[in-house]
């Protein structure tokens, strides 16, 4: 039950400090995930990361029935995406009116304003802990680079080309099959 | 995701206008919270209260949490097996850059200023401060946020 309690929590936490949309969250999500609770290791932590960006949908309620699930089974899931959904939904339903107006304030713009470099600073937080998993020595058979060149070559493909997280992923595991198999 | 909500919320039912579709979306942005859930349910409770409010959750939540679990079934069950454990090592390093993508696309948002180059290394600033707290102590990212917004405030008129 109290882990039922805890899932509710802390995605309620995330989604509630969670400012600018989903991806901005996942530093969020990992640190109550992985450090605080340790539901996860940080390696499937950014396993599950990696297969919910193959699925469609916002990625901070998949993550949410994932863990979830993890933990408590589907009372666990619900648990969680209530945290993540109920919440933040209230506060919008109740603040709605208001918000028209004061959306355009300089209070709240100065406040954003503070918020968006520290959520650059988290993304980078997160890419930094799964650096040495992903790059390390151990990262896979064959040694470092052909990973960072499968990291240089998808960055491009995905800010420049905007190419589709899924089709990236999906490249990226046949090539890490490839390196298995002829390492 | 947000063109798709628009074409049914909008053009398919017409529970509102484009205006006011336009209104919400950008209010729910400066809220807290994923966007999309948001909007799902703030709209299913005008259109239909809280069954509506239920209802447009669980349909935007579901179809793909229920495939998140089934696919996390088929992780738990291979990731040991040799050529699966190549595949992730091969989607690391993808996850790492799809990441750095949020980071590069949403940087030029966060250093944005009206006072030029010293609002712009103030930012810069910023970003390395915060990253650097976040590494050297165990500060909960929530921590981070919050002091941001105090910053935010007290920066107002200086960057």
């Amino acid at each position: 039950m109290s882990s039922l309690f805890d899932l509710f929590v802390s995605f309620a936490r995330v989604t509630i400090f969670g400012f600018g949309g989903g991806p901005s969250m996942i530093p969020l999500v990992r640190g109550e995930v992985v450090t605080l609770r340790g539901w996860l290791s940080p390696e499937m932590f950014l396993d599950a990361f990696a297969f919910g960006n193959s699925l469609p949908g916002p990625i901070v309620t998949k993550l949410a029935v994932y863990v979830g699930h993890h933990v408590a089974g589907w009372p666990g899931a619900a648990a969680a995406l209530l945290g993540a959904t109920v919440p933040t939904i209230v506060l919008m339903l109740s603040i709605m009116r208001i918000m028209t107006v004061i959306r355009k304030s300089p209070a709240l713009e100065a406040s954003l304003a503070g918020i968006r470099p520290i959520v650059v600073a988290l993304l980078l937080l997160v890419v930094w802990d799964f650096a040495p998993a992903t790059f390390g020595v151990d990262a896979g058979v064959a040694g470092p680079w052909p990973y960072v060149l499968i990291a240089v070559v998808s960055l491009y493909l995905t800010v420049r080309r905007n190419m589709h997280p899924v089709v990236l992923i999906v490249v990226g595991g046949v090539v890490g099959m490839v390196l298995t198999l002829v390492a | 995701m947000i063109p798709l909500l628009k074409l049914e919320v909008v053009d398919t039912n017409g529970w509102m206008t484009d205006e006011e579709f336009i209104d919400l979306y950008a209010v729910a942005s400066s809220l807290p919270g994923p966007i999309s859930t948001n909007l799902a349910g703030y709209l299913g409770w005008r259109v239909a209260g809280l069954l509506g409010a239920v209802c447009a959750l669980i349909g935007l939540t579901a179809p793909t949490g229920i495939a998140m679990v089934a696919l996390g079934g088929v992780y738990h069950a291979t990731k040991d097996f040799r050529l699966v454990q190549g595949a992730l090592a091969g989607i690391r390093p993808v996850v790492i850059a799809l990441l750095m993508g949020v980071v590069v696309t949403f940087l030029p948002k966060a250093l944005m200023s009206d006072r030029g180059r010293k609002g712009l290394a103030l930012k810069g600033a910023a970003i390395l401060v915060a990253f650097l707290a976040a590494v050297v102590t165990p500060l909960h990212p929530a921590v981070l946020i919050a002091s941001g917004a105090i910053v935010g405030q007290l920066m107002r008129s200086t960057w």
